[in-house]
């Protein structure tokens, strides 16, 4: 069964350039996108993605309202925040809602294979 | 940096045209010379160590000397001569100058005097613009003292000027900031940043403009106004804002972003001074916008 990678951002370009690059890294993933926090959870609910990789300053619902959300539905979730305010405070807020990783936009090819990686390698 | 403010002063005062002005710059953009590739030539550091300093950067605002020591990649006395190598470089369009034979040595050392008069610029001031020192620079020609809250909006000039630099275009200059209750332009993003008082941030310009700021930012070939300018414009918006309240909270300010906004035919009007910085790229002038909300 495929990798299910669902990439969440209110940015269209950024959505498109984690999308390609998770698409031209990896051959056995699919990826799903989501353009606020209230579609994440909707997508999640769906099609319950492996990982998940989730901005936070989106409109309608933002990323930690959404990862809250997404925790409460499936507690095993593995939610990575993107975000580019990596405050200290947002950091612990992010963690302490059960975030597993934070990346500090802009995000690196090096990182974000890191993070794949690690959580393939945990689900085979 | 300086090559352009001292470029714009050349067209100002007629010493040259555009097409050569542009010509010229062109010419010395192939021989420039970054931080890294001056570090790699004068075997100060590897290119693995350029490449790990370069990623390092893009997500802290911290300059490429300071973490290559903070890497233990050099000493300080290495970096001392590195910089000192790298000061030379204003001398790149002074030596493209020559080299198309728009002026002779001994005219473009009069034409450097002549930007200091004009200028009122002290020697102290003159190294800072040969250096290329951003926050020299803002403190040169932006005056904060009568903005709302003087450091807060220093610090944020001077982030962003450095993150244009590295995220976009290093061939630009900024003019004095000017102070405003009322603004209009043709598009406008903006995005507001809540913590003990809101403050409103945006960038607005022409929709030419604004499509190469984007295309620039996003490293795609964007040639419509749509969504996807729209959104680079607002992701560089936001990465930069971003790089801010770390650095606010660094300071024991915690700040919220809000999401931005996109405006056409945006107009600003109300009882409080908006404070714009125009800075000005080879395809037009961007405008910087920061106020109370």
């Amino acid at each position: 069964m495929k990798f299910k990678v669902m990439v969440c951002d209110d940015s269209k370009l950024m959505r498109k350039k984690l999308k390609n690059f998770l698409e031209l890294s990896y051959k056995d993933i699919d990826v799903l996108v989501a353009e606020n926090g209230k579609n994440a959870v909707e997508v999640y609910e769906a099609e319950k993605p492996n990982l998940v990789f989730l901005d936070i300053v989106m409109p309608i619902l933002d990323g930690i309202g959404a990862l809250k959300l997404i925790k409460a539905f499936d507690n095993d979730a593995k939610v990575v925040i993107t975000s580019s305010s990596g405050t200290k405070q947002k950091l612990k807020e992010a963690l302490e809602s059960g975030a597993v990783e934070f990346i500090q936009k802009p995000w690196t090819e090096d990182k974000i294979k890191f993070v794949v990686d690690k959580f393939m390698s945990e689900g085979e | 940096m300086f090559s352009q403010f001292l470029g714009h002063f050349l067209l100002e005062e007629g010493y040259v045209d555009t097409a050569t002005l542009n010509e010229v710059l062109k010419y010395q953009d192939k021989i420039r010379l970054k931080l890294g590739v001056l570090a790699i030539d004068l075997k100060l550091l590897t290119p693995e160590q350029v490449s790990d300093i370069h990623n390092t950067q893009a997500r802290q605002d911290k300059r490429f000397g300071e973490i290559a020591i903070e890497k233990r990649y050099m000493n300080p006395d290495q970096l001392d001569d590195l910089l000192f190598t790298q000061k030379s470089e204003h001398l790149r369009l002074i030596q493209a100058l020559i080299d198309k034979n728009v002026f002779t040595l001994e005219e473009a050392d009069a034409i450097l005097d002549k930007y200091k008069v004009k200028n009122q610029l002290t020697d102290e001031a003159m190294d800072i613009m040969k250096r290329d020192d951003v926050d020299g620079m803002i403190d040169i020609f932006l005056d904060f003292d009568e903005t709302f809250d003087q450091e807060t909006c220093r610090n944020y000039y001077a982030l962003l000027i450095r993150n244009m630099i590295r995220f976009v275009d290093r061939n630009i200059w900024f003019e004095e900031m000017q102070k405003t209750k009322e603004y209009e332009a043709p598009y406008l993003i903006t995005q507001v940043l809540e913590g003990r008082d809101r403050i409103m941030t945006g960038i607005a310009g022409d929709a030419g403009t604004l499509l190469q700021f984007a295309a620039q930012f996003a490293n795609e070939p964007l040639e419509e106004m749509d969504d996807m300018m729209e959104d680079a414009v607002g992701e560089f918006l936001n990465l930069h804002n971003g790089i801010f309240t770390v650095n606010m909270s660094d300071q024991g300010r915690e700040m919220e972003l809000e999401p931005q906004i996109f405006l056409s035919n945006a107009k600003l009007n109300g009882n409080v001074e908006h404070y714009i910085v125009p800075v000005y790229f080879p395809y037009g002038k961007v405008d910087f916008i920061m106020g109370p909300v």
